[in-house]
Parts: C-alpha cells; sequence; structure tokens
C-alpha cells in the first residue's frame, strides 16, 4: 500500500527530466531558423532567384552534390538553400505577425464579453462557439473562395485565426478577477475602464497566454503552409515554404530535394513548437 | 425531452443558422455575382437579366429569406463550371471521400489505441517514452508532408503502390495512412492520459485488490471509463479528418469532396463552395451535438442535473 501510494504521487509530478529535449534544442532551432529567415538576404550564398542553367537538378551534399550548392538546386539551377531562406522569411514573419495580431483580437473580444455582458456577451459567445464547432480551416476556404486566393486574404485570415480561443480564455479570466478587491479599489479611485483592464485584468491572462501563443504559433505555420501548398495561399512572385513544397512536388522523380528541404522545415519548426508549449504547459501546471 | 437535451439541439440549431448567415454574408461582400458567373465584360442587358433571374433586384433582406428557405430545401443551384446541379455533383462524390475517412479513422484508432495503453502500461520506461515521441511526431508532421514523403518512398523508389486515383482498393492505403497516422498519434497520447488517471481511481485500486488479472482490470474497469474523454475529442477528430481529406485528397487526386472543395475554391465555384460549407458545417455539429447527447446517456452525473 506504501510503495502504492508514493507511485502514485511520482505518477502526480511526473515531469520528464528532458529538459535539452524539450526546451534547448527547440529553443535553439527556432532562433537560428528566424535569425536567418529574417537576415536572408545576409546569410544566403545566392540570390533567390538566381537562375544557373548550367547547374540545373543538383543533388545536396551528401547525394553527390558539392558545396557549391550545399542543399542542390532547383529545375532553373536556383540555389536551394537561398530559396528556402527566403521563403522561410515570408511564413515565418507572417506566423509571428499573425499570432500577435490574433491574441490582441481575441482577447480584446473576450473582454468586451466581459465588459459589456448582456447582448453582446451572448453574441460574442454564439459566435465562438460556432468558430469552435466548425474548422477554421473549412472557414478560410470559404473566405478564399469568396475574395479569391491572394498574399493579403492569407495574412488577414491567419490573423484571425485562433482568435476564439484568446476570447474564450480572456472573458473566463476577466469575469472572475473583476470581482477582486483590487479591481473594485482601482474602480472606486475612478480608474478608467481601458486602465483597469490593460492593467489590472490583462497581466491575470498571462501565464494561459503564453501557452495559447506558443499552441496558435505552430498552426499558423501549418495553416498558411497548407494553404499555399495547395495554391491558395501566398501567391507568386511571393515564396513561401508551403508553396515551395507545392512547387517540389512536380519534381519529385528527378529532385526529391526540392520538396524534402521546405518539408523538413516546417516539420522540424512545428515539432520544435509542440515540444516548447507542452513544456509550458505542464511548467504552469 | 430534458432541458439538457433542449438546450443542446437549441444550441446546434444557432451554429448552423449562423454558418448559412455567414456564407449568405461574404457571397454578398465578395463582389457581383452576376458578373463573377458572367465574366468581367457581359453585356448591361445579360446582367440585368441574371439579376431578375437570381432575384438579385430585390431588396437584401428578401434575398436572405429566399437563400434560407433554399438553404433549408438543400437546393444549391448549379455549378459554375459545368451547370449541373450541385447536390448531385456533392453526392457522387461523397462515398469515395467516407471510404478514405473510414479507413483512415479505423487505422488511426488501431494503431493509435492499443498503442497508447501499452504507453500508460509502461509508464516512464523505455516503451513509453519511445511511443510518446513517435506519437509528438506523428501529429507534428503535416499531413501533407507525409503524403509526400509516402510518394515519394512507396510510389517512386519502391514502386510497390499506385500514386494516384481511386480505381482499386490498393489505391485507399497510402492517402489513408498520411491523414491517418496524425490521429494514431494523438488517439495515442489522449488514450495514455485517460488510462493514467483512470489508473489512480480507487475502483482500479479495488479491482486489483480482488486479485484480477492486469488486462481484466484494464479491459473491464480502465477502458470503460478511460472512454468518456476519449468521446470528447470525437468531433475534434472528424473536423481534423475532414480538413485531412481535403489536403490528402488533392495529393493522390482522389475523386472526393475534398479534392471537389479545393478546385471548387481555386475556381471560385461559388454554389459549390456553399454547398460543401454547410454540408461539413452540419456535419460537425451533428456530431458535436451526439458527443454531448452521448455524455448524457454514459454520464449519471449529467443525466441527473448536474453540471459537467
Amino acid at each position: 500500500m506504501a510503495t502504492r501510494l508514493r507511485s502514485i504521487k511520482t505518477l502526480c509530478c511526473a515531469v520528464p527530466s528532458m529538459r535539452f529535449f524539450v526546451v534547448s534544442l527547440p529553443c535553439g532551432w527556432l532562433l537560428a531558423v528566424m535569425l536567418a529567415s529574417i537576415g536572408s538576404s545576409i546569410v544566403a550564398p545566392y540570390a533567390p532567384n538566381a537562375i544557373d542553367l548550367a547547374a540545373r537538378l543538383q543533388p545536396p551534399i551528401g547525394f553527390g552534390g558539392n558545396w557549391s550548392h550545399i542543399l542542390g538546386t532547383d529545375n532553373l539551377g536556383r540555389d536551394t538553400l537561398s530559396r528556402l531562406l527566403h521563403a522561410g522569411q515570408t511564413s515565418f514573419l507572417i506566423a509571428i505577425i499573425a499570432t500577435l495580431v490574433g491574441a490582441a483580437i481575441g482577447t480584446t473580444v473576450g473582454f468586451l464579453a466581459a465588459y459589456f455582458r448582456g447582448v453582446v456577451e451572448e453574441v460574442i459567445v454564439a459566435l465562438v462557439d460556432f468558430q469552435a464547432a466548425v474548422p477554421f480551416f473549412i472557414v478560410a476556404l470559404a473566405i478564399i473562395a469568396a475574395f479569391g486566393a491572394s498574399t493579403v486574404t492569407i495574412a488577414v485570415l491567419l490573423c484571425l485565426f485562433g482568435w476564439e480561443r484568446y476570447a474564450r480564455v480572456a472573458r473566463a479570466i476577466a469575469i472572475s478577477v473583476s470581482e477582486r478587491d483590487y479591481v473594485n479599489a482601482a474602480q472606486l479611485y475612478g480608474a478608467h475602464p481601458l486602465r483597469i483592464y490593460l492593467r489590472h485584468i490583462l497581466p491575470n491572462t498571462q501565464a494561459v497566454l503564453m501557452v495559447n501563443l506558443a499552441v496558435n504559433f505552430s498552426e499558423v505555420i501549418l495553416l498558411e503552409s497548407t494553404l499555399s501548398f495547395l495554391g491558395l495561399g501566398v501567391q507568386p512572385p511571393n515564396a513561401s515554404l508551403g508553396a515551395m513544397l507545392n512547387f517540389g512536388r512536380e519534381y519529385l522523380s528527378d529532385a526529391w530535394w526540392m520538396a524534402a528541404a521546405p518539408g523538413g522545415v516546417i516539420f522540424i519548426s512545428i515539432l520544435a513548437v509542440t515540444a516548447l508549449s507542452e513544456f509550458l504547459r505542464r511548467s504552469e501546471a | 425531452m430534458t432541458p439538457f437535451v433542449m438546450v443542446k439541439l437549441f444550441r446546434a440549431f444557432l451554429t448552423i443558422w449562423i454558418a448559412v448567415t455567414f456564407v449568405f454574408i461574404i457571397l454578398r461582400l465578395s463582389g457581383n455575382p452576376a458578373l463573377s458567373a458572367l465574366g468581367e465584360d457581359a453585356p448591361l442587358d445579360a446582367l440585368h437579366h441574371f439579376n431578375q433571374l437570381v432575384g438579385l433586384d430585390r431588396s437584401i433582406w428578401f434575398q436572405y429569406l429566399t437563400f434560407l428557405k433554399k438553404v433549408t430545401f438543400v437546393d444549391f443551384g448549379t455549378s459554375f463550371r459545368d451547370g449541373r446541379a450541385v447536390s448531385e455533383i456533392v453526392l457522387e462524390r461523397l462515398p469515395k471521400t467516407g471510404l478514405l475517412m473510414g479507413t483512415s479513422f479505423v487505422f488511426g484508432a488501431a494503431v493509435g489505441i492499443p498503442a497508447g495503453a501499452l504507453a500508460a502500461h509502461f509508464e516512464r520506461r523505455w516503451i513509453d517514452r519511445t511511443i510518446l515521441s513517435l506519437a509528438t511526431a506523428s501529429f507534428s508532421l503535416p499531413n501533407f508532408c507525409l503524403g509526400i514523403l509516402l510518394t515519394l518512398i512507396f510510389v517512386m523508389k519502391l514502386q510497390i503502390a499506385p500514386g494516384a486515383g481511386s480505381e482499386t482498393l490498393g489505391h485507399v492505403f497510402l492517402p489513408a495512412l498520411a491523414i491517418g497516422t496524425g490521429y494514431a498519434g494523438i488517439l495515442a497520447r489522449f488514450t495514455r492520459s485517460a488510462l493514467l488517471d483512470i489508473h489512480q481511481e480507487p475502483f482500479i485500486l479495488a479491482a486489483e485488490s480482488r486479485g484480477l488479472s492486469r488486462l481484466d482490470v484494464l479491459v473491464q474497469h480502465a477502458f470503460p471509463n478511460a472512454a468518456i474523454p476519449v468521446v470528447t475529442i470525437a468531433g475534434l477528430i472528424f473536423g481534423g479528418l475532414v480538413s485531412g481529406a481535403v489536403v490528402i485528397e488533392t495529393i493522390f487526386a482522389w475523386p472526393g469532396i475534398g479534392q471537389l472543395l479545393v478546385s471548387s475554391v481555386a475556381n471560385r465555384d461559388l454554389p459549390v463552395v456553399q454547398a460543401l460549407i454547410l454540408l461539413l458545417t452540419v456535419s460537425m455539429v451533428t456530431i458535436n451535438t451526439c458527443v454531448d447527447l452521448a455524455y448524457f446517456y454514459l454520464d449519471p452525473r449529467i443525466r441527473a442535473g448536474g453540471e459537467r
């Protein structure tokens, strides 16, 4: 019985001692990829659209290639690594901006529901339930069908992604916190509602917000690359990882690295964010 | 009809009504339907005739009510592309998607649930660690990346599987594998944590102390109770299968509604798109409502009027 109780205790606080794999490695990868993508014009060995027909379809190093093109070249002799960095810049910039804007929109909507209550709250809650019941991917396809596929459409869509998750959390926290004494005190001093929400209620959402940001970030990357992969997202001449993968699909039998390079970056990045978000969630619990 | 069931049904109708209204609003925001149907340089009288034919010359409220009426009677008009009735096009593709989603789901459950049970059994040992890592990797790997990887390995290099089409039963394997792998991962993790939660309950201890074998405890006492949280994610899984089918059908040229949706969106064939969006919404809402009602019958605490 005693050993059983002990095993239950160890079970409750089961945090694997794999800090290196779930924190350091993912952080390092994400930081490296983002820095390289954002500084792609400095880091990249070639211009992303520099055509070199003499060096067409060169395989990467280790598969018969040489150091002049580390990740090989495509059907027009463009350097895969340089194009990858260029595409990564679009994908990661969009994902970072969209995640932050989405959090701001969702949190604001949630606070509005908590502040006004009544009809406003009912409408917002119904919309949140609707969004939670229908996959955003499907809603996104409907909007793209109506407005046409363009880089602007996808950017706006990604900014709206996940708003219901933030709104739900923000509303719940705002409602429970607005009963607290320090909020009442601030109200008695005559603080503006905006000040109360920004200074006294917003900090309470921080812990959940961090987890949601991490989860949302990987889902935004996934959604953007999926839509771009289907040809409905980022449009040429802009490149994104998904669009590059879609392009590489056509050359799968001759040049697998054209698809493997962007696919690998998408996979490892999502894996890294997943590991991080799970670490955040565990350390919060 | 208890209040609980009534509230759930009301919520379901509300969600579907919001979806219908949403489709109506974005269709009206997207520009002149006459121009998109007849082309940018259609003659004026043709546009006028089209407007009268479709009812676009009436007030917006009249149009909205007409739209609601048509949707209620499942009348979505004809496709812009080939002029056939939308319901006919959708119906002939539905069985293919059903087959693909069904196979993916069976594969995901057949691999994921036993893997999760195995991981829970060997908790914190190397088997558990391996299964957990594989599960995390499998749902972090986007289905389109996996689809391309499978094509590369099984179609291009080994040449043992067909890469496109749906002529034979063998065609279903690769796309089902591409959709199902992520679900196997999610189900494995979910089953594992549900079983571990259950494992701390006193009734498991009681069953063990009565001398039941570990398998008996698992099958008779742990699984039925672990099933309740797993049922919760049924709606989530269905939504994921739908999104997965949309992408994977395109990669493997599988002639289902996912492929139809992508090509209709790319060609802005709005009648087909709205029919598919509403079809998927209604299926999602139906599944979610069924899950809620299943809770009602599975969990005596809710039936007694308690809060979930």
